[in-house]
């Protein structure tokens, strides 16, 4: 429905919108009816909201990418993980983005063993698949064995094991699921919350074909996918939109007893292009831009009040902005150095780093490149993770004078007066910087860090390169110097599901990445730590071996942080029960307690 | 003109292979591959993206990989799968070919239809105003580029509130009846169809002029009107029916360029055709979606000068084909 504003429209567009009205009144009358009924009874194990709101209306996001499946084994990008994980589907635990806990999902309950290798979950009883089918035991099993079939490759594989060895999923009885640890493992809660369940009932047989990857693509009827989640698929429109309607037979229910979600509809639009994106917002056929790019920030504020939405301005983001130097020392196949041995020497003597990181004035960035929406940053895990945040990592900041001392101790001084110092065999301090030319605040970042180097007498050389040369060059080939470029944080946002940045044989691992073994004794101490984190169930010895890894990081400046972006979205002032937070999606974390004011109001009137 | 018409089709075998082999090339000289953004993700292993590179069977030498392509194509006319969607190609080809089809066809009607009556009132009576106002809107159409008009054309909807800002059809699309479909697709079709085709009404306008000005200063117009005949028949008989034989050409040159000229505009208006899916394909090296958008380009590139031919030889009764 197009939002009515008060601006004059043409003949033919109110003719059009009042069409429109009259259909769709039709329309929702119908569904109302039949929610009054509710032909499908609460089920006895529902989980249950402090949360009161209207029934009814429609909230429309905007994204940028077509989904590419409806198979949550299967989906591993975040145009098909927006829809399929939550909004369709959901795990044994769900996580809450806004205070960055772990809650009960389709198992109410779970019991931990003593040792910590075995986990008893126990399913909520009459909860129902959307077609009505018992969610039972027996579709934790099919989910499990599906997700753990290495011929699948689904996007949990990796992270369903411990010390490379699959956990083991029994079913105890049609309500209670076993699953044993072949070792160790932490952060279980969090993990088995996004093997998002998949009816047993309609898969297995593809399965047992050999066809399971076939299933669910996004050619699919949309009444052939069912889900558990607040939603099920209503309709997908290639290229145009993927309309998603309540699940009627969802299990939360609100404070006063009746089903969620209240929202008669979640619709994903598919544009392409940011700046339409934006003014689709901006012109009100959409509720919510989530997040707002950093660059706009200021023409949404400005256009808020008219526009009848309000930006939420979230804070610090998760995501970090970073550079390093590549310190891996090795050859390629022709025998050639991927540094040149002489810069390799420099990149890998710690006060060098360290002078860089006093270099470059990260407050300065925040003020001319982000005016001011966002702060320096110098740890790897931003204040926005409420758990693993560590104030106390060791920090050098912007200090012209403290660089240069470091920069003179080791002998790098200018010695043929051409402003940039050199080594004591005449070669010139430089490097090469890439980025990601895709993103332009990076790249203005980029500028500004090169002009502060210069500023301490080191040349660079600022290359911004497409984002597959720059991965390509960072994790195949190894000819690079120096890159400056960002991470975000996974939900839920635990450091066991990062550790291939932080352990030496990871593959994001960015500055040395797949070690055979640790190249410095910090790195080793680096994995040391990491096994607890990722093996320690109690969370208080996790977060200290974790604050640990964080400081050596910091200690040695591996990587030099340099800014902590805010993060804004926009949402429509009539959508009610916003909960907005900094983890991925930052706005409909909490879709099933999203309502829409006036919508209901409308609708009941109409009966 | 069958066995014409025939050698025109199996000239496209081989075209097919060379602009297919071109494309594969360059694909996989474009640094990385499908699964090299996904090495960015930290919770999935370097043993994963082996097994899936191997699964997708990027592991090998391109020339394998392409000959694989090749031979399945003709022994079973299978165009390979998405490595995005895990589905055969043309499946996620064909729903967007038909929207791309409803923008370039109207486009091109409006174009032609516009461009042919204006080139002919303007060389027929030249420096009237009908000639001067065509002459400007022309040389506009021809400077702006379609890509800021694009973006002009959005602004202009989100701030007068006249059109909706992109998109093919309302979301209560399918609570319409069937007139209020028709009514709300035209309502979406407008301004995306505007930009379109403005480039080639006002090029066709400046040509379809241009010829006729030429023919109607030849001797043989002089000779029909000193022979008496009225002045509608000279220009309509004999004038236009030789000054258009060039546009002809270009007719098929516009049935070419139907699937791909209009990329830009389906990006920049959120219009769900082939260009956003193609793009999409061609920035995450989806290698075989992108050979199928090529080889649907190619196909038609042949067809249309093929129909450019034959529209010729009706044209014109001295061109024979054998």
């Amino acid at each position: 429905m197009r939002h009515a504003g008060s601006r004059a429209r043409g003949a033919l567009v109110v003719a059009l919108a009042g069409m429109q009205l009259l259909v769709a009144a039709c329309g929702k009358k119908e569904v109302h009816t039949a929610r009054v009924a509710d032909p499908n009874p609460i089920p006895e194990g529902a989980g249950h909201r402090d949360v009161t709101g209207e029934h009814g209306g429609r909230l429309v996001y905007v994204t940028i990418g077509d989904p590419k499946t409806f198979n949550p084994t299967l989906a591993n990008e975040t145009s098909s993980t927006d829809i399929t994980s939550g909004p369709l589907f959901v795990g044994l635990t769900t996580f809450a983005n806004g205070p960055q806990t772990i809650e009960p999902g389709a198992a109410s309950s779970w019991e931990v063993s003593e040792d910590g290798l075995s986990y008893v979950f126990h399913l909520r009883p009459g909860v129902k698949w959307s077609d009505g089918e018992p969610l039972d035991a027996d579709d934790v099993i099919f989910t499990s064995q599906v997700a753990l079939d290495p011929k699948i490759h689904s996007g949990s594989f990796d992270i369903l094991q411990s010390d490379g060895k699959p956990w083991k999923f029994e079913k105890v009885d049609s309500l209670t699921v076993k699953v044993t640890l072949p070792a160790p493992f932490g952060p279980v809660l969090s993990v088995i919350g996004s093997m998002y369940l998949v009816p047993r009932h309609k898969l297995e047989a593809a399965y047992a074909a050999g066809k399971y990857e076939e299933m669910w693509g996004v050619n699919t009827p949309a009444n052939e996918i069912v889900s558990n989640g607040p939603f099920i698929l209503k309709e997908y429109v290639p290229g145009e939109k993927c309309v998603l309607a309540r699940n009627p037979q969802y299990w939360e229910v609100d404070k006063v007893g009746e089903r969620l979600p209240y929202l008669d509809e979640y619709v994903f639009l598919i544009v392409k292009d940011l700046n339409t994106m934006a003014l689709k917002f901006q012109s009100g056929e959409t509720d919510l831009i989530d997040p707002i790019q950093g660059d706009q920030v200021p023409l949404f504020e400005d256009d808020a009040e008219k526009g009848g939405y309000k930006v939420y301005d979230l804070g610090a983001d998760v995501a970090t902005d970073f550079m390093w130097f590549n310190l891996n020392p090795g050859k390629d196949a022709k025998g050639q150095y991927f540094v040149e041995p002489w810069k390799h020497q420099l990149f890998a003597d710690v006060r060098f780093r360290r002078a860089i990181s006093h270099a470059i004035n990260r407050a300065g960035i925040v003020k001319s490149v982000l005016q001011g929406r966002g702060i320096p940053l110098y740890e790897p895990v931003t204040s926005a993770n409420k758990v693993w945040f560590n104030p106390n990592v060791p920090k050098f900041p912007y200090d012209v004078a403290k660089a240069k001392a470091l920069l003179d101790e080791m002998g790098l001084v200018d010695r043929n007066g051409d402003g940039f110092r050199d080594t004591p065999d005449g070669k010139t301090v430089e490097f090469t910087l890439h980025t990601n030319s895709e993103n332009n605040l990076r790249k203005a970042f980029g500028t500004v860090i090169s002009e502060n180097l210069k500023d301490v007498g080191i040349r660079v050389n600022f290359q911004p390169l497409e984002f597959n040369t720059l991965i390509t060059r960072m994790r195949e080939d190894y000819h690079y110097e120096a890159v400056l470029l960002g991470l975000s944080s996974g939900v839920p946002p635990d450091p066991a599901l990062s550790t291939n940045v932080y352990r030496s044989s990871g593959l994001t691992h960015n500055w040395y990445v797949k070690q055979k073994s640790p190249a410095t004794p910090a790195e080793a101490e680096m994995d040391r730590l990491m096994n607890v984190v990722v093996q320690e169930r109690d969370l208080d010895k996790r977060k200290a071996a974790f604050d640990k890894v964080q400081e050596i990081m910091g200690e040695n400046q591996f990587s030099i942080y340099v800014v902590n972006r805010n993060l804004y979205i926009g949402l429509r002032a009539r959508v009610q029960g916003a909960r907005p937070s900094v983890l991925r999606p930052h706005g409909t974390w909490n879709l099933q307690e999203l309502w829409v004011k006036g919508r209901g109001a409308t609708k009941l009137a109409s009966n | 003109m069958r066995t014409f018409l025939l050698r025109r089709l199996f000239s496209l075998v081989p075209l097919l292979m060379g602009v297919t082999l071109i494309a594969f090339l360059l694909i996989y000289l474009a640094p990385g591959d499908f699964l090299s953004q996904m090495s960015e993700n930290p919770t999935i292993s370097p043993d994963t993206i082996e097994a899936m590179r191997r699964k997708f069977g990027l592991d090998q030498a391109w020339y394998v990989q392409y000959f694989l392509w090749l031979k399945n194509v003709f022994l079973h006319l299978d165009f390979g799968e998405s490595f995005a969607y895990r589905q055969p190609v043309f499946s996620v080809i064909i729903p967007r070919l038909g929207n791309t089809l409803i923008l370039a066809v109207t486009a091109a009607i409006v174009a032609w239809g516009l461009a042919i009556p204006l080139g002919i009132i303007s060389a027929v009576r030249q420096y009237s105003w009908v000639d001067k106002s065509s002459s400007l809107f022309a040389f506009i159409g021809l400077s702006i580029p379609e890509l800021f008009f694009a973006l002009l054309m959005m602004y202009f909807a989100a701030k007068t509130g006249w059109f909706p800002v992109g998109g093919m059809r309302s979301l209560d699309f399918n609570d319409l009846s069937f007139g209020g479909k028709l009514l709300d697709l035209a309502h979406h079709l407008f301004l995306p169809a505007l930009v379109l085709g403005m480039v080639p009404t006002a090029g066709r306008m400046r040509q379809m002029r241009a010829n006729l000005l030429d023919v109607l200063r030849l001797d043989y117009v002089t000779t029909a009107r000193a022979k008496g005949l009225d002045e509608n028949t000279v220009v309509f008989k004999h004038a236009v029916r030789n000054a258009i034989n060039p546009l002809i050409t270009l007719f098929g040159f516009t049935i070419a360029s139907l699937l791909s000229g209009s990329f830009i505009v389906e990006i920049v208006m959120a219009w769900p055709g082939l260009g956003s899916l193609t793009l999409e394909a061609l920035l995450k090296q989806d290698l075989y979606l992108v050979m199928g958008s090529v080889v649907i380009a190619a196909t038609m590139l042949v067809l249309g000068n093929l129909i450019a031919d034959i529209l010729l030889a009706i044209a014109d009764p001295r061109i024979k084909y054998s």
